[in-house]
């Protein structure tokens, strides 16, 4: 409210009510007059010179300047890309993830060899003692005898 | 030509269009630079650079926003910047405040009174948070409304409001008689 009042933009009615607060409160006085004298003292700094007239080395900037695709390209644009193309790997190695482990781990499975081995000689794909129907034997006892 | 023709010339890329907007506000735009950073080679480097971006990037021009609007907001982005990345690098110092300041006249001591009061103003607008100070250059040097500073830092009028109340206690305190 004192900074409002110090730039004038404080409406009438609250105006008159600090006004009457100041009047009587010692601390906030204090504070007001600490305010407006700091505010004040700006006015040591003098006004800049003006600003040189800068425009053909401005031109040869402007021209040095990256715009379009290199533009983009060259500013936040390798982020954007980078952060895309992580995504976008993110995304397929995910979807690759999912579907590998439903093939191996989920319900529908045949991808074990010995039973696709059994499966082939049930169907009467290898004849029963071929070498690859016995190698199939041979693992599914194996693998039992591990068991 | 009215500032809505010149703009209008300008992004069709009239360089003449441009070099008239760049007259018209380049004294705005290096006052607040020096203000804000303290320095006017750093200064120029900067208002050089503002306009640099708007002859080469004009798109990014909103016509829905005056063009003085829009610039504020792109001088505060690139003070605030500016002051990110140059942060600490380089000290005020008297040699430059005095480079940038006429000579007033007076006895050898009023000049070094007015200079020491000048630097320790300095110093203490230097040492504002970087919003505060830019609120406080923007309101007090170039007597822009509460609005137009909202606009320039992209923040609601009580933001502003805020902000310049946080600004002069600070100034109180720093300037205060030790």
């Amino acid at each position: 409210m004192l900074s409002l009042d110090l730039d004038g933009r404080l409406p009438p009615g609250p105006g008159a009510r600090l006004a009457a607060h100041l009047a009587t409160c010692d601390a906030c006085a204090r504070l007001a007059g600490a305010l407006g004298t700091a505010w004040a003292r700006l006015d040591a700094l003098p006004t800049p010179l003006a600003a040189p007239d800068d425009f053909a080395a401005i031109l040869a900037r402007a021209d040095q300047r990256p715009t379009g695709w290199r533009g983009v390209l060259g500013g936040w644009a390798p982020m954007r890309l980078g952060a895309t193309v992580l995504a976008a790997c993110l995304v397929a190695g995910s979807g690759a993830g999912i579907a590998l482990g439903s093939a191996a781990f989920g319900p529908g499975r045949h991808a074990d060899p010995l039973e696709l081995a059994a499966l082939a000689e049930g169907f009467g794909d290898l004849p029963f003692g071929s070498p690859a129907g016995g190698l199939a034997r041979a693992l599914t006892v194996g693998v039992e005898v591990r068991e | 030509m009215r500032e809505a023709e010149l703009v209008a010339a300008a992004l069709a890329g009239d360089r003449a269009a441009w070099r008239a907007l760049y007259l018209a506000h380049k004294d705005f735009v290096y006052r607040v630079a020096v203000r804000f950073l303290g320095h006017p080679d750093d200064a120029r480097d900067l208002t050089q650079d503002v306009f640099a971006q708007l002859l080469a990037e004009p798109k990014r021009y909103r016509p829905t926003a005056q063009f003085r609007t829009w610039l504020y907001r792109v001088v505060a982005n690139r003070c605030l910047n500016e002051r990110a990345k140059v942060r600490n690098a380089r000290r005020v110092d008297d040699a430059s405040e005095l480079r940038a300041i006429p000579d007033a006249g007076g006895t050898p001591e009023e000049r070094l009174g007015r200079a020491q009061e000048q630097a320790r103003v300095r110093a203490a607008i230097a040492g504002l948070p970087e919003r505060q100070r830019l609120a406080v250059v923007l309101a007090r040097f170039e007597e822009l409304s509460y609005e137009e500073i909202a606009q320039a830092l992209e923040t609601t009028v009580s933001s502003v409001e805020s902000l310049l109340f946080r600004g002069r206690e600070n100034l109180a305190r720093a300037l205060a008689p030790d």
